[in-house]
């Protein structure tokens, strides 16, 4: 695997998701290659900072009951016949 | 993810069924047990509130859309493909609803870059921010300066592009979920990463290569 194949995977290597076999390439390059080894480091820094400055957003506090309620209302509207049309393109 | 427990009102319904895998508790649903849905509900509603607050810019429609999406997994649950993953079924819902609110309002999530990143370090010295694993109260603050205009860098990026990057680092999914969710192959779901990232650094001004297609 030459440095330009190795770009497609790299994603996938600093986040444990590649395969035994790509693992095994991916590897090697970099052991090799300084020059990709140092990419790849530099790539894992930034993920790494935006994760750290990733923070969760709590849901407000009264809302899951508020939305609970309401989502059970509507379904209940819908079951009923009273309320909207189906939800064919749910998704 | 989901907590709630002391916030009681529907809680005392809720099947007691944390180890009971979604897809079954959605197959319950589907068959009419309605308590199912409320556990569904409290292990998703957190994560999917993020996923949306992340993504449109109008943060008092948030709440709106997260009801939306769990409504729409409420009255489509016999719809749900048992050899799919629910976790991925529901971020796809989510994932239209977002797109939905962007056709109805014509936004989505941007923030005008009033506080550019502008020359508060320098090249090596942000280089040296992000792989400097010392946090002292100077270096807190630059990093906080640096983290806040980094999350407006990825606002700022193609729309696909910056909901591969969310769904990733903000919500630890893999590739091929995100794959699954987006609808297009893991190849593009890969690439779209591989972009977003060499866009961010270039802005950043930490691409060295300064080519799209680099490393």
């Amino acid at each position: 695997m030459d440095c330009r194949n190795i770009q497609r995977v790299i994603y996938e290597f600093l986040y444990g998701e590649a395969d035994e076999r790509k693992l095994v390439t991916i590897k090697a390059h970099l052991d090799k290659c300084q020059e990709c080894k140092k990419e790849a480091e530099a790539i894992a820094s930034l993920l790494r900072f935006i994760k750290s400055g990733a923070k969760t957003d709590p849901v407000p506090e009264g809302a899951r009951d508020r939305m609970l309620k309401e989502i059970h209302r509507k379904a209940t509207t819908v079951k009923t016949g009273n309320g909207a049309a189906g939800d064919e393109d749910a998704v | 993810m989901g907590s709630g427990a002391a916030e009681g009102g529907h809680m005392s319904t809720t099947v007691e069924t944390t180890r009971i895998p979604d897809e079954v508790l959605i197959g319950e649903l589907a068959a009419g047990d309605v308590r199912c849905f409320d556990t569904i509900f409290d292990r998703y509603h957190q994560q999917i509130y993020n996923f949306i607050k992340k993504q449109v810019s109008d943060h008092e429609s948030v709440e709106d859309l997260v009801q939306e999406v769990f409504l729409r997994v409420y009255k489509s649950a016999k719809n749900f493909d048992v050899t799919k993953k629910f976790s991925s079924w529901v971020y796809k819902i989510a994932l239209n609803e977002v797109k939905r609110h962007w056709k109805r309002t014509g936004s989505r999530q941007t923030f005008s870059l009033n506080a550019p990143l502008g020359d508060e370090g320098g090249e090596s010295e942000r280089q040296d921010l992000l792989e400097d694993q010392r946090i002292t109260p100077d270096v807190q603050t630059e990093n906080e300066l640096f983290s806040q205009n980094l999350k407006l860098l990825i606002d700022r990026l193609p729309e696909k592009q910056k909901t591969v990057v969310i769904l990733k680092i903000y919500n630890d999914l893999t590739f091929e979920e995100i794959a699954e969710i987006c609808d297009c192959p893991l190849s593009t779901v890969l690439s779209r990463m591989r972009y977003a990232v060499s866009k961010l650094r270039r802005w950043l001004g930490i691409d060295e290569g300064g080519d799209d297609n680099g490393l």
